[in-house]
């Protein structure tokens, strides 16, 4: 009796789990599925006008036929620029707030602010853009106020993913490095950053990731055509989501543009997966130097 | 003549009170052991000569320390200079993600010492003793322990050593001097042969026979 009653409650257990594993196998499977439905929807519809002349022609025609290769490079400026912006000005501030200020209001107010920072709309990044650096600053509609604009975006990304990787080191080898009479400086440079860079590199490929995507803050900066490339950080520039933009919304003949548009967003796409795939790459190699070296 | 040296000193942790009003003075070239239950201060007391309790939020430090006569925690005075001078073995080991070699060689680069032989010479040199302390990290076996003791005994020619040990029979053995530590007071100082064989005081002999801690 005992034993059969044993049994049921075994089997019933069982099942329960059984189900909860299916549950969350098919909604993992739903998330990759969503995924794979836009992308295989993007490269259906835009395979087609993808072609050698594509990546390196001009548009021509309104628009209408020709490549989007004035807008590849000009997303591609923009992502340099706004980089050597705020790479260096966002890692260097993760490492004041996590290494050399003293815990306490001033920093949570510094981190407060950086989370904020975050949390604006890209629309509201642009306003700001065209108002300092355009019109203040007079850079005009130009690949600098671009960089800057976008560069302004990524700071907080930049800033809270190098702040979590300096705090993943654990503090036994600051003491220790301490220890042996290494400054600050000292271990920082050799022992600290060393073991983070990794991590703050994932921060440079999502801040990467989200520069060549946005649109908003640089709506009223980059060009909607260009006739020459950019020669100066002065000059206008194209962007890659922009230009999809216009394609898909305000162009003189939409239907006749559509294939190109979805050829943009292919390019887009696969720009980012590449940078992706060999940032991965930089930080692969980068773990293995720290763990060999 | 005194080489280590700590007067009247008193340490808190935020509010905690950890070491009270510790005076104790080490000879040069002596092994100095500070035993006692978890908890009760030592490693504490041994961070002090180092600065490395600098190093944790909210500690706040009075007395004086003095080593060679000179206050450490006087203003102006260059802690990592201190810290080349004055060396700690830490309870658990903790590599830094470099080759053995560039472990070993770390305390020479960042004091700037980049010649290749002389790195290479002392890397040598360290890495017959840092194969006996690596067998310190896995296990305290007897044969090891014998060979860090040994080290102990050779470093004394050179060093004023202070050690924190659980294990009584090793302080017995290296140590010329014992402090007995109980919640943050130094119960009892005095040399080892005295401390270990007619303890004055109550607590210390208990601690030491094994009655508690």
């Amino acid at each position: 009796m005992t034993i059969h009653l044993e049994k049921k409650i075994e089997r019933k257990k069982r099942r329960s789990e059984q189900f909860a594993f299916g549950l969350f196998r098919a909604l993992s499977l739903f998330v990759v599925g969503i995924l794979f439905v836009i992308l295989g929807f993007i490269v259906m519809k835009g395979f087609s006008s993808l072609s050698w002349g594509f990546i390196t022609q001009w548009p021509s025609d309104n628009m209408t036929k020709g490549g989007i290769f004035p807008a590849i490079l000009g997303t591609c400026y923009l992502i340099i620029g706004s980089v050597i912006f705020s790479f260096p000005i966002g890692v260097f501030a993760a490492i004041y707030m996590n290494e050399y200020a003293k815990k306490g209001p001033l920093v949570r107010f510094i981190r407060m602010m950086t989370n904020n920072l975050a949390g604006i709309p890209s629309i509201v990044f642009g306003l700001f853009g065209i108002s300092l650096f355009v019109n203040t600053l007079k850079f005009g509609d130009s690949l600098l106020a671009g960089s800057l604009t976008l560069g302004l975006l990524t700071l907080p990304v930049i800033i809270r993913t190098t702040e979590e990787a300096l705090k993943a080191v654990d503090n036994s080898f600051r003491h220790g490095s301490y220890a042996l009479g290494a400054t600050k400086l000292q271990t920082i440079r050799r022992v600290v950053l060393p073991i983070s860079y990794p991590n703050i590199i994932t921060g440079l490929i999502l801040s990467i990731g989200r520069v060549s995507g946005e649109t908003a803050p640089i709506l009223f900066i980059v060009a909607y055509f260009t006739t020459k490339l950019p020669t100066s950080i002065y000059d206008q520039v194209m962007a890659l989501p922009y230009h999809l933009y216009v394609l898909a919304t305000s162009g003189t003949d939409i239907e006749k543009q559509r294939p190109i548009a979805y050829g943009t967003a292919l390019v887009l796409i696969m720009m980012v997966l590449i940078i992706n795939l060999s940032a991965n790459a930089l930080r692969r190699y980068f773990s293995n130097k720290v763990k060999m070296n | 003549m005194a080489n280590i040296e700590t007067k009247n000193v008193n340490l808190y942790y935020g509010d905690f009170h950890a070491l009270k009003d510790i005076s104790m003075q080490m000879e040069k070239n002596t092994v100095t052991a500070l035993i006692g239950p978890s908890g009760c201060g030592k490693s504490t007391y041994l961070r002090l000569f180092n600065r490395m309790n600098d190093l944790i939020d909210n500690v706040k430090i009075q007395g004086d320390v003095l080593i060679d006569d000179e206050d450490i925690y006087r203003k102006g005075i260059n802690v990592d200079e201190l810290r080349i001078k004055v060396g700690m073995v830490f309870q658990k080991p903790n590599p830094f993600p470099k080759s053995v070699f560039e472990n070993v060689a770390y305390g020479l680069r960042v004091n700037g010492i980049n010649d290749k032989h002389i790195v290479e010479e002392t890397v040598v040199r360290s890495l017959k003793q840092s194969a006996l302390w690596d067998e310190v990290a896995s296990a305290l076996d007897p044969i090891s322990t014998a060979k860090i003791e040994e080290l102990i005994h050779e470093l004394k020619k050179e060093y004023t050593i202070v050690i924190v040990t659980h294990n009584m029979q090793q302080a017995g053995r290296v140590s010329d001097f014992t402090g007995f530590f109980y919640i943050g007071e130094l119960i009892e100082f005095g040399k080892t042969v005295d401390i270990f064989t007619s303890p004055k005081k109550h607590q210390t002999e208990n601690y030491i026979t094994g009655r508690f801690g």
